[in-house]
C-alpha cells in the first residue's frame, strides 16, 4: 500500500504504532517484522513468496559467507548472480525477449516472448541485500538472527521506494535506538512534509505531466511547461516518500540517512548527485565506481569509462527502456565533462559564470527528465523538435494558456518548495529571540498539519466519482 | 536584553543553551496524534465490518477495505469533498474531476468527441423504419447541452466540447435521410442569457421551465405536422402554470462531484398545473401505482423537504421520482387519442410529464436500463402511433442509445467471429499490449472484458486505444475505471474503425492513461473481442 493512501493513514499505520508502543521493548522488533510483512503482502501477495524466499537465500548466503574458509569468491558470485538473476527476470527479461524477437525474426520462434511481472520493490530490495552480501564480502559480520536480518530487508517504510539502507548504519538501531519527543515530532514532520509534498505538489502536477505527454503536437509552451512540471512531479514525489519513509523511521526509533537535498539549487551535475536519490548514488559509487578503480585509474580516459558505466548501469536500474539508458548516459557523459573540465571548480571566483552554469545544470536536469519520462526514443525526437519548435508548432496555444491558469498557483508553490527557501528562513529565524523561533516553528507546524487535513481531503476527492449522478 | 544562543542540532530541531524545545514538540505530536486517532476511531466501524465479512486472503481484505474507504461511509467524507473544492476553487481550478466551471459560475462537465455521425443516423433510420412498419410515425428531438452555441462561456484555452461534440453532424445526417427533426439548442442554449435562465448552476439537467419551453417547441411543430389534432390547451399556456423555488436546496450532480464551496447552491424549481387533472403514473420496476392529480403522481414531495442531505440527495428526481427503465401514464381526459413511446434519458423527466397531459397513453422506455427486451420489441408489442426520441448530447455516450438492446446484438459473440479472447497481462503506462485483429474498414467492433486485476495503487484506469501504426496516430480511446468491472459486471467499449483501415490497425491496452507513469501490473480478464456489425451495405 502506498503511505499516500487512506489505508496507510487510517487503518495500517495507527495500529501499527499503538500496538509497537504498548508491546515490551523486547517483542518491538517482532512486531515491526510481521507488520512490514503484511504492509508488502496487501501490497503485492502474488511475490510476497518471493520475497521471503530471497530474504532466507540472502541470510543464509550471509551466515555462508562469513565462515566459510573455501570458495568464498565463488559463494559471493553465486550469490550475487542469484540476486541479479531475480532482477533480470522480473525487470528485464520481457524487454530482451521482445527485442531479440523484433531483432531477429528468423529465430522467433525459438525465442519465447516471456510476460513476467516484475515484483513490487524488487530493485530496491535486491540492492539491498546485494549491499549486504557485498559488506560481509569485505569483512562486516553477518547478523546471526533471522529476523533482524529480515526486518533490515522488509522494514515497510524503506521496503517499496527506499532509501535504500545499508546494514551497518541498520544493525546498530536494532538492538538499540531510542525515540524522543523531539525524535518522534521530527519523525511526525517528516512525514507530514511528505504526505503535503507528494499530494498537493505531485499529483497535481502530474496532471501537467499527462496532459503534455500525452499529446501527439504541442506548442513551444506547452512543451517547457510540461518538462518543468515533470521535473517538479517528480523530485516531489520521490523526495516526499523519502520523506514520508525517513518520518516513518524515526516514529519508531530508527534514523535513516537523507537521500535528497534541494538537487535544484544544485551548481554543477555533480552536485546535483550529491542531492538527488543519494541512497543510489552512493550505491552505485560505493559498489561499482570505486572497486573500478573510481578516480585513482591510470587514465583519464579509464575514470571516464568508469563513470560512463556507472551511469549506465544506473539507467538500466531505472527500467527496460532505452530511454531510462539514454538518460543516464547523459548524466554520465555530462558528469565526465565537469571532471575533465574541471567546471564548476574553476568557477568559483566569477559569480556571473556561475550562475550562468547553474541555469545550464537545471536546464540539463529537466531535460534529462524528460527524456526519462518519454514513452520510447520517438517520442524524445518529437519531444525536443517541440522544445525547439521544430515540426510545425506554435509558441502557445489554447492548452498552454489553460493549464498555465490553471496550475500557476500550484507551480507557484513548488518552485519555492524545492528550493532551500525555508532552510535559510529557519537559519535567520534562529538568531532572534525564542519566542520568534517557537512562534515560526508553531506555525510550521500548524502548516503542516492543515495542509495534511488538505491531502487527505486530496485523497477522498480522488476516489470521488459519484458515475450514479452523471447519469443523463 | 540578552539574546541566547541557538544551534540545530542535525534533526533540525532548536536547542537553547542545551536545553530542548519542548513545547513545540509536543503540540505536534499531540496535534498528529488526535487526527489520526479521530479517523481511525471514525472509521472503525467499516474496518470492523470488513474484517467481519468473510475474506479469502490478504488481498481479497485489501480489496474490500479499499471500497470501504471510497465509500460514501468514509468519516467525515463529505466535509473533507467540501473542503477539497473549496481549496480548488480558491486556488484558481476550472477544470476540477471532470466539472467545468464556465465564466458565469455554472458548472459544466467535457464531452466526448469523434462520434460517427452518419452511422448514428442511419441507426436512427433503421428505428424510424420500423416504427414505420409497425404503424406508427418518428420525431427525433435534438435536446440542448449545457454551453452556449459559442462556447463563450467556456475558460480561454478549454477545448469546446459544445453542442458540437458528439452531435456533431447529426442533426443534419437525420434531416438528409428525411427523419422528421427539432434541434432545441439553438433557442435554448443561443447564449448566456438562455444558459443562466434555462439550467441549475451546479446539475447538469435543464430547469423544469426550459423543458416546458422545449416542450411548447415539440407540441408546436406537432401541430404543424397532425393538423387539426392538437388544439389550444390549458397546457401550453404559462400562465396556467405555477412556478415554486426552494432556495439553497439543491446540490446538483455536478456541485456533488466538487461539493458546496466550488459549487454555491440551486433552489429547487417545480411546476404545477392550476387547471384540474386526473390521470394514472406507472412504474413496474418500483411496482408503483399512482392515480390523482398531475401533482400526486408526478411530483414526489419527499424532495421537498427543507433540510435533509444535499450531498445524498438528487433533488432532480422530484420529478417522477428519477430514472427507471419503463414509466407509463395513462390520462383518459387527455385531449389527443393517440399512444406515445418516448425513449428518453434523465432530461425527459420533466418532459414527459407535460406529454402526459397530452396523449392519451404516455409509455418512456430508458434504453440504459430497460432490459426486459429491446425498444423494437416494445414497438412492435405496443404499436406506438408516435415514437419521440428526445437526447441531450451527454448520452450518446451511451451504447444503448444506439443499440436499443436488440437481441441480434445482445447475441453477437455467440453468433459473430470472435477475433480474439483471453486474459492481457502486463499492462503499464507506456507498455501496451497489443491486440491484433483483422480490423476491416468502417467496422463496428466491441471489446469486453469481465475484469481488472492486479491494479496498482496509483492508478484506477486502464485505458483500450485503437491505434493505426501505419500513420501513427490515436484513432479513438476509451478509458475504464477499474473499481467499477469486477467479476459480476462487464466493461464494453463499442467502436468503429475508420473509412481505410490498414494492416496497421491495432489494439493497444494500457495501465492508466497511454503514455502515463502507471506502473505494470493490471490484467485485462476474459477479454472478447468480436464484430458486432448490423450494416446491410456491401
Amino acid at each position: 500500500m502506498s503511505f499516500s493512501s487512506l489505508e496507510f493513514l487510517f487503518f495500517f499505520f495507527p495500529i501499527t504504532l499503538g500496538v509497537y508502543y504498548l508491546l515490551p521493548r523486547a517483542a518491538g522488533n517482532y512486531w515491526l517484522l510481521a507488520a512490514s510483512l503484511f504492509f508488502y503482502a496487501w501490497g503485492e501477495p502474488r511475490f510476497f513468496l518471493l520475497l521471503l524466499i530471497s530474504v532466507i537465500v540472502n541470510y543464509s548466503f550471509g551466515l555462508l559467507l562469513e565462515k566459510t574458509a573455501g570458495p568464498r569468491k565463488a559463494i559471493f558470485i553465486l550469490a550475487l548472480l542469484l540476486n541479479f538473476s531475480l532482477l533480470f527476470a522480473g525487470k528485464y527479461m520481457n524487454a530482451v525477449t521482445a527485442g531479440l524477437r523484433t531483432r531477429f525474426p528468423l529465430w522467433e520462434g525459438m525465442i519465447p516472448q516471456t510476460s513476467f511481472i516484475m515484483p513490487l520493490a524488487v530493485s530496491f530490495y535486491t540492492f539491498q541485500s546485494v549491499s549486504y552480501l557485498i559488506d560481509i564480502y569485505r569483512g562486516m559480520r553477518a547478523e546471526k538472527k533471522p529476523c533482524s536480518y529480515a526486518l533490515f530487508i522488509c522494514f515497510f517504510p524503506q521496503l517499496i521506494q527506499g532509501p535504500i539502507l545499508r546494514y551497518g548504519d541498520f544493525q546498530p538501531q536494532l538492538r538499540e535506538r531510542k525515540t524522543t519527543a523531539d525524535g518522534f515530532a521530527d519523525g511526525i514532520l517528516r512525514f507530514l512534509t511528505g504526505l503535503n509534498k507528494k499530494i498537493l505538489l505531485a499529483d497535481v502536477l502530474s496532471e501537467i505531466t499527462n496532459t503534455a505527454f500525452n499529446r501527439t503536437q504541442l506548442s513551444v509552451g506547452m512543451a517547457w511547461l510540461g518538462m518543468l512540471a515533470f521535473s517538479l512531479q517528480l523530485y516531489f514525489d520521490f523526495s516526499g516518500y523519502s520523506d514520508m519513509a525517513i518520518g516513518l523511521g524515526k516514529m519508531f526509533g530508527f534514523r535513516f540517512r537523507e537521500n535528497f537535498d534541494y538537487p535544484y539549487a544544485s551548481a554543477s551535475i555533480t552536485d546535483f548527485w550529491r542531492r538527488w536519490h543519494i541512497s543510489l548514488g552512493t550505491w552505485f559509487r560505493d559498489y561499482l565506481y570505486f572497486p573500478l578503480g573510481g578516480s585513482r585509474v591510470k587514465t583519464k580516459a579509464q575514470m571516464a569509462l568508469n563513470l560512463l558505466l556507472v551511469w549506465l548501469a544506473t539507467g538500466i536500474w531505472h527500467g527496460a527502456n532505452l530511454t531510462f539508458i539514454l538518460w543516464g548516459l547523459l548524466h554520465g557523459l555530462l558528469i565526465v565533462f565537469e571532471k575533465l573540465s574541471g567546471i564548476p571548480r574553476r568557477l568559483e571566483n566569477k559569480p556571473f559564470a556561475r550562475a550562468v552554469y547553474r541555469c545550464f545544470v537545471l536546464l540539463a536536469v529537466c531535460y534529462a527528465w524528460m527524456i526519462f519520462r518519454s514513452a520510447d526514443l520517438s517520442q524524445v525526437w518529437m519531444y525536443t523538435k517541440w522544445l525547439l519548435k521544430h515540426g510545425g508548432s506554435e509558441w502557445t496555444d489554447s492548452l498552454f494558456r489553460f493549464q498555465f491558469r490553471e496550475y500557476i498557483v500550484t507551480f507557484v508553490i513548488a518552485l519555492i518548495a524545492a528550493l532551500p527557501i525555508c532552510r535559510y528562513l529557519r537559519k535567520k529565524a534562529a538568531s532572534s529571540g525564542k519566542r520568534t523561533v517557537t512562534a515560526v516553528r508553531l506555525s510550521w507546524y500548524l502548516l503542516q498539519l492543515l495542509l495534511a487535513v488538505l491531502s487527505v481531503s486530496s485523497l477522498v476527492m480522488s476516489t470521488h466519482d459519484p458515475f450514479l449522478y452523471v447519469n443523463f | 536584553m540578552v539574546r541566547e544562543n541557538f544551534s540545530q542540532n542535525e534533526d533540525g530541531n532548536d536547542k537553547m543553551n542545551g536545553e530542548r524545545m519542548k513545547k513545540p514538540a509536543i503540540f505536534l505530536i499531540g496535534s498528529f496524534l488526535l487526527f489520526i486517532i479521530l479517523f481511525f476511531a471514525g472509521n472503525f466501524p467499516l474496518i470492523i465490518k470488513t474484517a467481519r465479512d468473510q475474506f479469502h486472503s490478504v488481498s481479497d481484505f485489501r480489496s474490500r477495505l479499499t471500497d470501504a474507504f471510497k465509500s460514501d461511509d468514509f468519516f467525515l467524507r463529505d466535509g473533507l469533498i467540501t473542503l477539497n473544492g473549496g481549496y480548488a476553487r480558491l486556488s484558481g481550478r476550472r477544470f476540477y474531476n471532470n466539472v467545468i466551471l464556465l465564466n458565469n459560475g455554472f458548472l459544466t462537465q467535457p464531452l466526448s468527441t469523434g462520434m460517427d455521425a452518419e452511422r448514428n443516423a442511419r441507426i436512427y433510420e433503421d428505428l424510424q423504419n420500423f416504427a414505420a412498419a409497425q404503424g406508427g410515425d418518428f420525431l427525433y428531438v435534438q435536446l440542448p447541452y449545457k454551453l452556449d452555441i459559442e462556447g463563450a462561456l467556456l475558460p480561454d484555452g478549454l477545448e469546446d466540447y459544445g453542442r458540437y461534440g458528439p452531435t456533431e453532424g447529426f442533426v443534419e445526417a437525420l434531416q438528409e435521410r428525411g427523419i422528421d427533426v427539432i434541434d432545441t439548442i439553438p433557442d435554448l442554449s443561443r447564449d448566456r442569457d438562455e444558459i443562466e435562465a434555462n439550467y441549475y448552476r451546479t446539475d447538469h439537467h435543464w430547469k423544469p421551465s426550459a423543458a416546458y419551453k422545449a416542450f411548447r417547441m415539440i407540441m408546436a411543430h406537432l401541430d404543424a405536422r397532425y393538423p387539426g389534432i392538437f388544439q389550444d390547451e390549458p397546457y401550453l399556456h404559462e400562465e396556467n402554470w405555477e412556478f415554486h423555488k426552494l432556495p439553497g436546496q439543491f446540490l446538483g450532480s455536478l456541485g456533488k462531484r466538487v461539493g458546496v464551496l466550488y459549487a454555491g447552491l440551486d433552489g429547487l424549481e417545480w411546476m404545477t398545473p392550476l387547471f384540474e387533472t386526473k390521470l394514472s403514473f406507472h412504474v413496474p420496476e418500483e411496482d408503483s401505482f399512482s392515480y390523482g392529480s398531475y401533482e400526486d403522481v408526478f411530483i414526489r414531495k419527499e424532495y421537498l423537504e427543507a433540510g435533509g442531505s444535499r450531498m445524498h440527495t438528487n433533488h432532480y428526481e422530484v420529478y417522477t421520482g428519477g430514472d427507471h427503465a419503463l414509466t407509463q401514464s395513462r390520462n383518459l381526459y387527455a385531449p389527443v387519442d393517440m399512444k406515445l413511446l418516448l425513449i428518453e434519458d434523465s432530461y425527459m423527466l420533466p418532459l414527459k410529464t407535460f406529454f402526459a397531459l397530452v396523449f392519451r397513453e404516455v409509455d418512456a422506455v430508458d434504453p440504459r436500463t430497460y432490459t426486459d427486451s429491446s425498444v423494437y420489441e416494445y414497438i412492435d408489442r405496443t404499436r406506438p402511433d408516435l415514437v419521440i426520441t428526445a437526447l441531450t448530447p451527454g448520452s450518446f455516450e451511451y451504447w444503448s442509445y444506439f443499440h436499443f438492446n436488440d437481441p441480434g446484438d445482445i447475441y453477437a459473440d455467440e453468433t459473430k467471429k470472435i477475433l480474439l479472447e483471453g486474459d492481457f497481462p502486463l499492462l503499464t503506462g507506456t507498455k501496451y499490449s497489443p491486440v491484433s485483429g483483422s480490423f476491416e474498414n468502417r467496422g463496428l467492433y466491441r471489446l469486453s472484458f469481465t475484469n481488472i486485476s492486479g491494479m496498482r495503487e496509483n492508478t484506477d484506469a486502464v485505458s483500450a486505444v485503437l491505434y493505426d501504426t501505419e500513420n501513427d496516430k490515436i484513432v479513438s480511446k476509451k478509458m475504464f475505471d477499474a473499481r467499477y468491472c469486477n467479476a459480476a459486471g462487464n466493461c464494453e467499449w463499442s467502436f468503429e474503425t475508420p473509412e481505410k483501415c490498414g494492416p496497421g490497425m491495432e489494439l493497444r491496452l494500457y495501465a492508466g492513461d497511454p503514455g502515463s507513469a502507471a506502473p505494470a501490473g493490471p490484467v485485462f480478464e476474459g477479454v472478447k473481442l468480436y464484430r458486432t456489425d448490423q450494416r446491410n451495405d456491401p
